[in-house]
């Protein structure tokens, strides 16, 4: 289909690098959706009953979670049999980016607070410019602050520079979320 | 018909729609922002529009975003969408040419017929389809739904196809949580009240196309090479019409790829590609790989034509042809839309507009894309240090406006980090999509067609020809996967034998 001189293709996106991953990471992946698995099928069969067993609350997610088995028990078959055969990076995280990887996790924490702020912190203000009432939220401080924050680590550019864009891109969305969509933002009541 | 055009015709969904086409359009020519995140992080925002503006809104966003990917391709070197990757081949080649405004103008063309075809095939197709499709009963909407659900998985994860079942199951695991539609039995909420009411697909949506995107693509330190020149834009009419009976063929390929539940645009545009290259004459098979401007047009037809195809099950069935698919159908639930076999009588007059929104946004798809070009350029150059953070709190705002409930902000936070661990898994999100959405139907049906065969026999079972058809499809999937893993496990095999040589 395509041409073998052509460049590796590099996509970006959603789907992008799916497939075999290491062995290891497949067996780890492998344990836990058995964990899952036996999980929801124990739940399952836990839950109460009605009817007949044809309409069992419990039924649908029963054969799922038990089909989920048979394919975790295929994808940890398939890990061990190519780490035997040491097929493709025997090690545990050997085509991963460790540094990128932990950067993703710091800035998963930081979305965390984020979101934290606007659940534990939230405020309403109500004010009017212009004979045109507007609200004030825990939501524009704590994303003036945590996109300030997100910017300068990632782009690493001018502070002020960051700072404006930050309040630009909060003041638009408030303006638009509270004016155009009618729609209350989270950090507010 | 004509009440649909005048209601999209209307100046008010006339705006929206054209503000859809132009957000899709720039969003899927910004690298790692694909036509589902927008659809996904939009079901939000349209939580506070009417169902009119709605529908009009997404539906130009998904026109728009599923040619935006064309732009990055071309120019880049990186395709914004799986669909784009053929574009990308040939396309790139030619703007090292100097032909990379060309090209994209052929591909803006071939978009624009693509569009078209996809939309006639589906006003042909879809009074056929919704009265045959009267005849699905829970059985058969039961095997529907389990197959969009493996051939999503079956599509999305390539060499792998386990890996796209396991998503497409864990999915349909994430659905089964909140009151049981049948008892209204607590299903796995474990006290929780919150969840009482299921967990919001649109926030599972928006974490894990959204947020886990931001966290996949933030971190990372490459920055594409940006193009000082597109040149030209406008095709001339004589290569327009020398590729016309190529782009007939793929538009109407896209379309059928669309209709089949699970297989998305990449399916179709990558089929076309190949399906061209067999047909094209020598001398033009010789330019395939190389910036062939007839490989750019089965590609970008076939991907746009897919949309139309993708509109049959959705609209017809209630079973989304791919993932965007999926997050209209989610929209279209927001609004209390319940689309499938009884549309025309449930909401009378709504498949006309559907059609007529269709037909405008690819109307204004084809204007606005020209005109677009050049910021996208512009955009290209912004940092993704500056662009990425800035739809955080797009993906907050989205998951809160459903419910206006920080529970649900949680919940795409989770499905954020999840979506991000599917990527060091190397597990596809798409098919998760489908299991959420799928899910409920699958279940539902199940059980009432367990209800109706309950003192039935094996071979009444199976003397429903429509239900027997399918599960032979779905033991087909499941066959072709295996073949997949053993081929691919294989192939792999050789070449660790090849690097130890």
């Amino acid at each position: 289909m395509s041409n073998p001189d052509q460049p590796e293709i590099k996509f970006e996106g959603e789907e992008a690098g799916t497939g075999f991953a290491s062995p290891a990471l497949d067996l780890i992946a492998s344990i836990i959706l058995i964990a899952i698995a036996v999980a929801v099928m124990a739940a399952s069969v836990a839950l109460p009953m009605p009817g007949a067993i044809h309409t069992a609350p419990g039924l649908l997610p029963f054969i799922v979670a038990a089909s989920l088995l048979l394919m975790a028990l295929g994808l940890g078959a398939s890990s061990l049999v190519r780490r035997r055969a040491s097929i493709y990076m025997p090690a545990l995280l050997a085509d991963r980016d460790i540094p990128t990887d932990l950067r993703s996790l710091l800035l998963a924490c930081a979305v965390a607070v984020y979101i934290a702020a606007l659940h534990i912190l939230a405020f309403q203000q109500n004010f009017s410019i212009f004979g045109t009432s507007l609200k004030l939220s825990a939501f524009e401080p704590a994303t003036i602050l945590t996109l300030t924050t997100i910017i300068h680590v990632s782009w690493r550019g001018p502070i002020w520079i960051t700072a404006v864009v930050s309040i630009t891109w909060t003041a638009i969305l408030s303006l638009v979320f509270q004016l155009v969509f009618r729609i209350p933002l989270p950090g507010s009541f | 018909m004509i009440d649909g055009f005048l209601l999209a015709l209307t100046p008010s969904l006339l705006a929206m729609t054209l503000a859809g086409v132009c957000l899709g359009i720039i969003w899927g020519a910004l690298p790692g922002l694909s036509t589902t995140m927008a659809m996904g992080l939009l079901i939000g925002l349209s939580a506070g529009m009417s169902q009119d503006v709605a529908i009009s809104f997404m539906l130009g966003v998904y026109t728009g975003s599923v040619f935006g990917g064309a732009i990055s391709a071309v120019l880049i070197n990186i395709p914004g969408t799986p669909d784009s990757v053929p574009t990308m081949i040939e396309g790139h080649q030619l703007a090292q040419k100097g032909e990379g405004g060309q090209a994209l103008g052929m591909a803006i063309a071939s978009s624009f017929i693509g569009g078209g075809i996809g939309i006639i095939l589906l006003i042909m197709f879809i009074p056929l389809i919704l009265t045959f499709a009267l005849n699905f009963k829970s059985w058969e909407m039961f095997w529907l739904a389990v197959i969009g659900i493996m051939v999503a998985g079956t599509m999305a994860a390539g060499s792998m196809p386990l890996k796209g079942w396991i998503a497409g199951w864990l999915g349909m695991l994430v659905a089964f949580v909140g009151l049981d539609s049948i008892h209204a039995v607590p299903r796995f909420t474990f006290g929780t009240f919150a969840l009482f009411d299921g967990i919001s697909y649109v926030a599972v949506l928006i974490g894990l196309f959204g947020l886990a995107e931001i966290l996949r693509t933030l971190p990372a330190k490459d920055m594409p090479t940006i193009p000082s020149k597109v040149g030209r834009v406008f095709p001339p009419f004589r290569l327009l019409a020398r590729y016309s009976p190529a782009a007939a063929r793929s538009g109407i390929l896209g379309t059928f790829i669309g209709a089949i539940p699970g297989a998305g645009a990449n399916v179709a545009s990558f089929l076309a590609y190949d399906i061209g290259r067999r047909r094209a004459k020598p001398e033009e098979q010789e330019r395939w790989g190389k910036g062939s401007y007839q490989a750019l047009v089965c590609a970008e037809t076939a991907n746009n034509a897919n949309i139309g195809g993708s509109m049959l099950p959705t609209l017809a069935l209630g079973i989304p042809g791919n993932a965007a698919a999926a997050a209209l159908l989610a929209a279209l639930t927001l609004k209390n839309v319940v689309v499938g076999p009884t549309i025309e009588i449930d909401h009378p007059g709504l498949i006309y507009f559907i059609y007529a929104a269709l037909i405008v946004a690819n109307i204004l798809m084809y204007m606005a894309a020209f005109a677009l070009i050049g910021p996208c350029v512009k955009l290209f150059s912004l940092p993704r240090g500056i662009l990425m953070p800035l739809i955080l709190p797009v993906c907050v705002i989205g998951a809160y406006a459903v419910k206006l409930s920080i529970f649900d902000v949680w919940i795409m936070f989770a499905a954020g980090v999840v979506g991000w661990l599917f990527s060091v898994f190397k597990f596809p999100v798409a098919p998760v999509v489908l299991g959420v959405i799928l899910a409920p139907l699958a279940d539902e049906n199940f059980r009432r067609a367990l209800l109706i065969f309950e003192d039935k026999t094996i071979g009444f079972v199976l003397s429903q020809w429509i239900g027997t058809f399918l599960m032979l499809a779905v033991l087909f999937v499941v066959i072709e996967g295996a073949l997949r893993v053993y081929r691919s496990a294989r192939s792999l095999k050789q070449g660790n034998e090849h690097a130890g040589a």
